[in-house]
């Protein structure tokens, strides 16, 4: 680490700390601050920071420096310089981000910090990259993320989560095997991830086209692949001769792609199941807990039924009660087969091991149509799903509830079956009884 | 006995091509839903011949629109619109069916070449080509291409709806199929009918000659393409 000639002191060499030293100017407008940020950018060095930030890290190099908050937690101030002095952040500066910090008054016994506790001073924190990071701010605000957090979700990251506070680096460096902060909350979907096939083409063959989380995912509007079509925008964004590929040998491609997620075939390994999501069938989109659960008003019988799995019955009965209340959309239930959890999700294996026989879906028993979920997307964006009993796409009643959804062979009902039994049997009975009794009389006269 | 030429070829074909596109249809129909009960083909070979036999069968419905419902034809399948008399006939021949032909008695139905349908062949078939098979070759076409016609499957309440519906119907012609070859055995032997089918000539008893000459000069009539003897009426 390098201090510019404006100081030529070593912050972390300081043996006192002076907390009445003021600092620049934190009362500088927008305009003067672009001013001096295009300023520093043009004269500072890449890893030298400037002499204000060099007094406050003279304080704050100590390791051991730290605050206790309302709440009791520990909350460290150490700022690793060297660290620092590394960012992309160095030329702004500590006091254009730390604008609570009252530099007259700044000292280790009267600058009460105003959260109470660390999760959410980062919280409020994280509004000051909005400033400089609009754009990416308003992604984020539209990101699963931020509506975990907004729901009071402690373990949803902020910002400086994913970025670091002191050590923000450049795009590039999160989108790499050992930079990308996934992994940090989501390490079995990543373990997954650097097994498959895509993990792999970075890893051993260091392909760095090939996606990364944020490639399906997105960096900022984080949102589950697997909603409204989304993983197949994912996966065509790359694979984009992969529709017409699939259009050249199996039959209805279209309809495939748009009921078979991706990994359905492509993580040949994963346990399949059948998600029917309740949809909006006129505003085609997926019906969130929020506009059902007043109209419904038996989520808790929905969640006790589900214990067992709801049974063909119920379901038709939650359909049904769902378009009853006066809903302006009209619900229906979207089946599209998916894999049974994110971490499967992330097997994907090269094309060759891909399912590719129809037998494996289109005939009785399949394994995909022995797990049945039923989903709708919670408040804060996430899908939550219900177990369903698998009988719920064999059931006559799934013509009124699962209308739109059927695989040939797969899902047929039972009673069709039955009833061409009936077919069978009393179309050979009629006329072996009728011929039987033509003779009899014939032997009677 | 006398033979009369009932079936001109042109109805020999349609009938044959319609009978074995049934019978292709319902059977390629039944591995396709029941793969793994039986495996005689593919899924994708049976899909394949399925949707081809699909389409001969609708060009086929088409010849008989255009042969029999836009032209005076199809009074072969109503030969007089009276009410009464069709609903006597018509309990006349379930009776026949149900009792009468055990006990020895007579065809009360006269089969003639204008008027060769007995009244509930007549409104069996015309609900079966009107209506039956009509709605089972639409279900068939939206369920060729579900992505093509989504608007319309959507709209008559999803993939599974149309499904059922060409089901039911698929077993309405399973059952259909039995019937239907045996009651063409209760010809005066029980090769009659179905021999009828290829060569065109039924044998009838011997009618009054001026009944005969009536439908002789129907028959002139009717805009069927005849081949095969020169006269439609041929009285041996």
């Amino acid at each position: 680490m390098t201090i510019s000639s404006r100081t030529r002191k070593n912050p972390t060499s300081g043996a006192h700390t002076h907390f009445w030293r003021p600092a620049v100017a934190t009362f500088l407008s927008s305009w003067a601050f672009l001013v001096f940020a295009s300023t520093a950018m043009a004269s500072v060095p890449d890893d030298t920071l400037s002499a204000d930030d060099g007094e406050c890290l003279k304080c704050h190099s100590f390791e051991r420096l730290s605050t206790t908050l309302e709440n009791g937690e520990t909350l460290p101030l150490h700022v690793p310089g060297e660290m620092f002095a590394k960012s992309v952040h160095n030329w702004i500066g500590c006091t254009n981000c730390h604008r609570d910090i009252n530099l007259n008054t700044h000292t280790l016994s009267t600058n009460k910090k105003p959260y109470a506790n660390e999760r959410e001073r980062s919280v409020a924190l994280a509004k000051i990259c909005h400033e400089c990071h609009g754009d990416k701010s308003a992604q984020y605000e539209g990101s699963i993320h931020a509506s975990l957090v907004k729901s009071g979700n402690l373990a949803a990251p902020v910002c400086t989560d994913c970025h670091g506070s002191h050590n923000v680096k450049t795009k590039a460096a999160y989108e790499t095997l050992t930079g990308a902060p996934c992994k940090n909350c989501h390490e079995n979907i990543f373990d997954a991830y650097l097994e498959s096939m895509h993990g792999q083409a970075r890893s051993k063959l260091g392909h760095i086209e090939a996606p990364i989380c944020s490639g399906c995912h997105r960096a900022h509007d984080v949102n589950v692949a697997s909603i409204e079509g989304r993983l197949k925008d994912a996966c065509l964004g790359c694979h984009q001769g992969a529709e017409l590929a699939h259009k050249e040998w199996l039959p209805n491609a279209g309809l495939h792609l748009q009921a078979v997620s991706c990994p359905a075939c492509h993580a040949p390994a994963a346990r399949r199941r059948v998600d029917l999501m309740l949809f909006d069938s006129v505003a085609q989109r997926p019906l969130s807990e929020n506009e059902i659960a007043p109209r419904l008003g038996d989520l808790p019988g929905l969640r006790k039924s589900s214990e067992d799995g709801l049974d063909a019955k119920e379901l038709w009965s939650l359909v049904r009660g769902i378009n009853r209340d006066g809903m302006a959309a009209e619900v229906t239930l979207r089946g599209r087969m998916e894999v049974a959890t994110g971490e499967q999700a992330h097997q994907m294996a090269s094309k060759e091991k891909a399912l590719r026989d129809c037998e494996s879906c289109h005939r009785a028993g399949a394994e995909p149509f022995q797990n049945v979920t039923v989903s709708l997307i919670r408040a804060d964006g996430k899908r939550v799903s219900y177990d369903a009993e698998k009988e719920v796409l064999s059931s006559a009643l799934s013509v009124n509830s699962v209308g739109g959804f059927y695989a040939l062979g797969g899902t047929r009902i039972k009673l069709l079956d039955i009833l061409l039994l009936l077919a069978l049997v009393g179309g050979a009975s009629v006329p072996i009884v009728h011929l039987t009794m033509r003779r009899f009389f014939r032997k009677d006269k | 006995m006398k033979q009369i030429y009932i079936h001109p070829l042109p109805v020999r074909i349609w009938h044959w091509i319609n009978a074995s596109s049934v019978i292709a249809l319902i059977l390629t129909g039944l591995q396709i839903r029941y793969l793994g009960v039986f495996d005689v083909m593919s899924l994708e070979a049976a899909v394949t011949v399925h949707n081809w036999f699909g389409f001969l069968l609708l060009g086929n419905l088409l010849v008989w629109l255009s042969l029999y419902l836009f032209s005076d034809n199809i009074r072969i399948y109503q030969p007089e619109l009276n009410p009464k008399k069709y609903y006597r006939d018509s309990f006349r021949q379930a009776q026949y069916y149900g009792w009468g032909i055990f006990k020895g008695a007579r065809n009360p139905h006269r089969m003639t070449a204008f008027n060769k349908f007995n009244p509930l062949q007549s409104v069996s078939y015309q609900i079966i080509m009107l209506l039956i098979l009509p709605i089972q070759i639409a279900t068939g076409i939206l369920l060729w291409d579900v992505e093509r016609f989504s608007g319309i499957v959507t709209m008559l309440g999803g993939v599974r709806v149309v499904d059922t519906v060409h089901v039911l119907i698929l077993i309405f012609f399973t059952f259909f199929l039995f019937i239907h070859v045996y009651l063409a055995t209760l010809g005066h032997t029980a090769m009659a009918h179905i021999k009828a089918m290829f060569t065109g000539y039924e044998e009838v008893e011997e009618e009054e000659p001026a009944h005969a000459k009536q439908d002789k000069d129907k028959v002139k009539k009717l805009s069927i393409p005849i081949s095969g003897p020169p006269s439609p009426l041929h009285i041996h």
